[in-house]
């Protein structure tokens, strides 16, 4: 409404008021937590009665009679005050908004736990709401509904996490505040975190490298658990999930409290049990598919009026069988696999898990205290340490229980960060040090024995200005790397110290309640990992041999002059308009690679099992641009549309080649109808959601396996075609049953409705056997709580 | 899911020490991890790797119609060897020499010589789960099984060779492991609906003359 408008209205409503008595006038000025005006406030007066402060922040009322007025403010993104004003007034009314962490039709993300991360850039948020009709899938799986993330998939069990089209060493997991130090260069190992301990899940979809390091230039996936309680008083819940495609049961239990003789202090446990066996497409078993995991969680910890303590323990263990049919001895098996319609190893139904196999453990442990220097000043102090074990098991003559890939890896990390505030200013200061000592049990040649030292400073600051947010950083970090190896049985210890750096730089905007717009310029730096230097040795599922980039002409180098440090150069924007009704999201961004690692082909191999391709890891300039568009419409009362589109382009700016696993346009169309009640059922719901993934026209060309012996390659290819486009149906259904201190939600869903046969490009088994048809799975949720 | 050939073989006297100064309460951790991790004492033996195959000799005995060995007729031992597994060493491939219109007895060897392990010992073993195919193309080898496992299904260690008219082809040796010997052809030694995984797949070049 306009202050206009409002005169007319007071006009008339003063004419009915006894003559000068309702002359009153009533300023005010609506500001945030910091002193900054709120331009776009709605100031209610009456309900009907209304003004929507300027560009200032100010309102102004007039022709009011004497009394006391309750003034009700509201503002995108604040919590609704109420202030009581008296007319009569002999100044202006300040009225302070403080910001509400609400989310609006899941669109506008208003930068929850800032510290952890910028506000300028793409980010994603996964509520325990949206979370709950997939609890139970492997995290991998729970992070495509992420618009912008996919995964690098190894049968139906395994998701690697693609965001942007960068994937391994590039993207940083962050599990209840502790990186995640696995085996993540291996394109077949999946994220080693019960998916029952998120209770949110956070995706940063850009270089987060200034606040954490190499690691998060692709981008950060943050896990996270609820808050320990630290009242006293007991809570807990217990999920269980059942899916029928692979027969898999799963049972997940959390208890937590506050003990009554101390104050202060809460604790949680946690625990998870699942068992699942072979998965089956429409026509056929994939057998060797099962999987089983048994994970436990402890924390402890209190909350002090100036500090606070955490304790975290942790255990995560996993078997998972690899298909079967997938294991090739060499180019003509492959060649006979992509001919056959059907794999050639089919049995029946089965929960156990042979070789080929994978047998991970992970073991984590973490302290972390909290203290407030002064009401500005947080001190935040982290020690971790993790221990992960990951045997892989083979086929082979002999005994089956002897691995031929076992690794152990122990991380100590330490952080130390300083927040402050100015007022309008936050500041991060901190010194992160990780060191990794990785042991090569069996001395396979994936990747040698090594320790690895990083230490890395960073500063990051954040402005408030009005209506926009500045965010500025940098980092510099140092590794030393120091491998172990053989060369022809002499021993090599070479050393490599890397010195390199990162900074990021954005701004954001509200210009209006409903509008938001960002944008985010990152630079970051990586080293490329052990894995890529060193690495030796045949992948049966993919029939190829990869070799290191140190790795020429049949020798080790050992020079650092070989290594260029990888660089990254972002520029994401985002676009977000949000109404009652509809919302958008539009993120565009453009990424500059240089000294890439990626693998390619070199030449062919003679080798007792035929001839091989031998892939090398090698550095290049590329790019990689798309977008990402989130739609949702509001079409009643009941029912609402949302729809994404992910699109994704990516070459290799230098030599032309195609790069391998860049993720096809994907749009996923859903309609949700929502019930309100029907007797003890509450928030009833009922989703339709289409798939549609395109046919990956910018593979890499096809050789087949038959074609290539002994013939030069220069050129990426593939051994198959990339699979058609393909569209899936799935349903998601659910309703709540409340009550005082205790919750129960029951969720169905079915995915691949239809049962499509279909092959997913980004599955690096797709060569031997389709996708998992119709799976039907139902979660049950039962919360309750004493406090 | 990877074989290969390098092995970083890990002594326990060289863990990397570091000269970067690391405060004391780090070094704390760093000396509990040592502590951790430990020697592994016995890593300079490297139980069974099984997996690296360097070594395929074929010895052909010449033999009468009736499969005894002609006296004075030494055996004759050809060797398909890549010493270096999947690294980039080229194999050394010998040429086999057959005279024509003859017979013989075709034993195969199988051997990982990184490792001195016997590998056709294994293939024993586990005869149920392997089988050989000979493939001759450009010249006219026949071959027939002459062993057994204990499904009476043929294993290919030992066989009854038969060369015709004389010519230069390829002679080519596939090992299947954990194949279907039941699928239609395969006790007869074609490999179409085999199945299985081939462990070697060695070609050699052949020589039959008068």
């Amino acid at each position: 409404m306009r202050s206009g408008l409002l005169l007319t209205l007071f006009f008339g409503f003063a004419l009915g008021c006894f003559g000068q008595e309702c002359a009153y006038e009533l300023r005010g000025v609506v500001e945030d937590e910091a002193g900054d005006e709120l331009a776009g406030a709605t100031v209610l007066l009456r309900e009907d009665i209304g003004a929507v402060t300027s560009a200032d922040g100010s309102f102004r009322f007039e022709g009011l009679c004497p009394g006391v007025y309750n003034l009700l403010i509201k503002f995108v993104g604040y919590e609704d005050i109420t202030i009581p004003a008296r007319v009569p007034a002999s100044r202006q009314v300040v009225i302070k908004l403080k910001s509400s962490v609400h989310m609006l039709h899941d669109i506008v993300v208003q930068g929850q736990h800032s510290e952890r991360h910028g506000v300028t850039q793409s980010l994603s948020f996964l509520s325990d709401e949206e979370l709950t009709p997939i609890r139970g899938k492997a995290l991998g799986e729970m992070l495509q509904e992420v618009p912008g993330v996919n995964s690098i998939v190894t049968g139906p069990a395994i998701f690697k996490p693609v965001i942007h089209g960068l994937f391994g060493q590039r993207i940083l997991i962050l599990n209840n505040g502790v990186r995640q130090e696995g085996q993540q260069w291996g394109i077949e190992h999946a994220p080693e975190i019960d998916s029952y301990v998120a209770s949110e899940l956070e995706v940063v979809k850009g270089s987060e490298s200034v606040r954490y390091g190499a690691d998060a230039m692709g981008g950060v996936i943050l896990v996270n658990p609820m808050p320990l309680h630290f009242s006293p008083g007991t809570g807990g819940e217990i999920n269980i999930a059942s899916a029928s495609n692979n027969r898999m049961g799963a049972f997940s239990g959390m208890f937590e409290g506050g003990v009554p003789s101390l104050p202060g202090w809460g604790w949680r446990v946690q625990g998870t049990l699942k068992k699942g066996g072979d998965f089956h497409t429409p026509e056929y078993n994939l057998s060797n598919t099962g999987m089983t995991e048994g994970n436990l969680s402890f924390t402890t910890g209190f909350r002090k009026e100036r500090k606070s303590l955490e304790v975290y323990l942790s255990t995560f263990n996993t078997r998972l069988g690899i298909l079967r049919a997938a294991h090739t001895g060499n180019l003509n098996d492959l060649q006979e696999s992509i001919e056959r319609e059907r794999p050639w190893f089919i049995r029946e139904f089965s929960y156990d898990i042979n070789n080929p196999r994978q047998a991970i453990s992970h073991h984590l442990g973490k302290l972390k205290t909290i203290l407030d220097i002064s009401p500005q000043t947080k001190l935040q102090m982290q020690y971790a340490f993790q221990y992960n074990q990951r045997r892989e098991f083979d086929i082979r003559r002999g005994s089956e229980d002897v691995p031929s890939l076992s690794l152990n890896l122990f991380s100590h990390l330490a952080d130390v960060v300083l927040d402050r505030e100015f007022g309008s200013r936050t500041e991060s200061v901190g010194i992160n040090i990780t060191y990794r000592d990785n042991d090569n049990v069996r001395g396979s040649g994936l990747l040698p024995d090594y320790a690895q030292f990083t230490s890395g400073i960073f500063f990051t600051e954040k402005i408030r200005r009005q209506k926009w947010v500045y965010e500025l950083g940098g980092r510099y970090d140092y590794q030393q790397l120091r491998p172990v190896m053989f060369d022809n049985r002499v021993l090599i210890t070479p050393a490599f110290s890397f010195h390199y750096f990162s900074a990021t730089a954005g701004a954001s905007v509200h210009p209006g309640p409903a509008v938001r717009l960002s944008s985010n310029l990152s630079f970051s730096s990586r080293p490329p990992h052990v894995s890529e230097l060193y690495s030796q040795g045949l992948h049966h599922g993919a029939a190829s041999i990869e070799e290191g980039l140190m790795l020429r002409n049949g020798e080790i180098l050992t020079g650092r002059n070989n290594i260029n440090t990888e660089t990254s150069f972002k520029w994401v924007n985002t676009f977000q308009w949000n109404t009652e009704t509809a919302g958008i999201e539009l993120t565009a961004y453009a990424n500059a690679l240089n000294n890439y690692v990626f693998l390619a082909a070199a030449e062919t191999r003679l080798t007792i099992r035929g001839f091989f391709p031998v892939f090398q890891h090698r550095q290049t300039n590329a790019f990689m641009g798309g977008s990402d568009l989130t739609v949702s419409y509001r079409l009643s009362e009941s029912i609402q549309y949302s729809g994404r589109l992910s699109l994704l382009y990516a070459t290799d700016r230098s030599e032309g080649n195609r790069l391998p696993f860049v993720p096809p346009a994907n749009t996923r169309n859903s309609v949700t109808w929502t019930y309100g009640n029907a007797g003890k059922m509450k928030s009833i719901f009922v989703s339709l959601i289409s798939d549609f993934t395109a046919e990956q026209k910018s593979a890499p060309r096809t050789i087949y396996p038959e074609e290539l012996s002994g013939q030069s390659i220069s050129e990426t290819f593939d051994f198959m075609p990339a699979p058609s486009s393909y569209f899936l149906l799935s349903l998601r259904a659910g309703f709540t049953v409340p009550s005082s201190n205790r919750d129960f939600n029951v969720s169905f869903s079915v995915d691949n409705l239809l049962d499509t046969v279909y092959r997913n490009y980004m599955n690096r088994l797709r060569y031997f056997a389709d996708e998992p048809g119709r799976n039907f799975s139902i979660r049950l949720r039962y919360k309750f709580h004493s406090h | 899911m990877t074989n290969s050939k390098t092995r970083f073989m890990k002594p326990c006297s060289t863990k990397p020490l570091y000269r970067v100064p690391v405060p004391l309460f780090l070094s704390f951790f760093l000396f509990a991890t040592l502590l951790l991790s430990g020697c592994d004492e016995d890593d300079h033996k490297h139980d069974h790797e099984g997996e690296l195959i360097t070594t395929l000799t074929l010895t052909f005995q010449e033999t009468d119609a009736g499969g005894v060995p002609v006296p004075g007729a030494a055996p004759l031992a050809f060797t398909w060897r890549d010493l270096d597994g999947e690294g980039s060493n080229l194999p050394v491939i010998q040429n086999i020499t057959l005279k024509a219109q003859s017979k013989y007895r075709l034993s195969v060897t199988v051997l990982d010589e990184a490792n001195n392990e016997d590998i056709s010992a294994e293939i024993e073993a586990e005869k149920e789960e392997h089988q050989f195919f000979f493939i001759s193309s450009g010249v006219n080898i026949a071959v027939a099984y002459n062993d057994q496992d204990a499904n009476s299904r043929p294993v290919g260690l030992v066989n009854n060779v038969t060369t015709n008219a004389a010519g230069q082809g390829t002679f080519r040796v596939v090992l299947r492991h954990e194949l279907d010997k039941n699928a239609s052809g395969v006790s007869a030694g074609d490999i179409a609906n085999a199945g299985g995984e081939s462990d070697i797949d060695a070609s050699f070049p052949v020589t039959v003359s008068q």
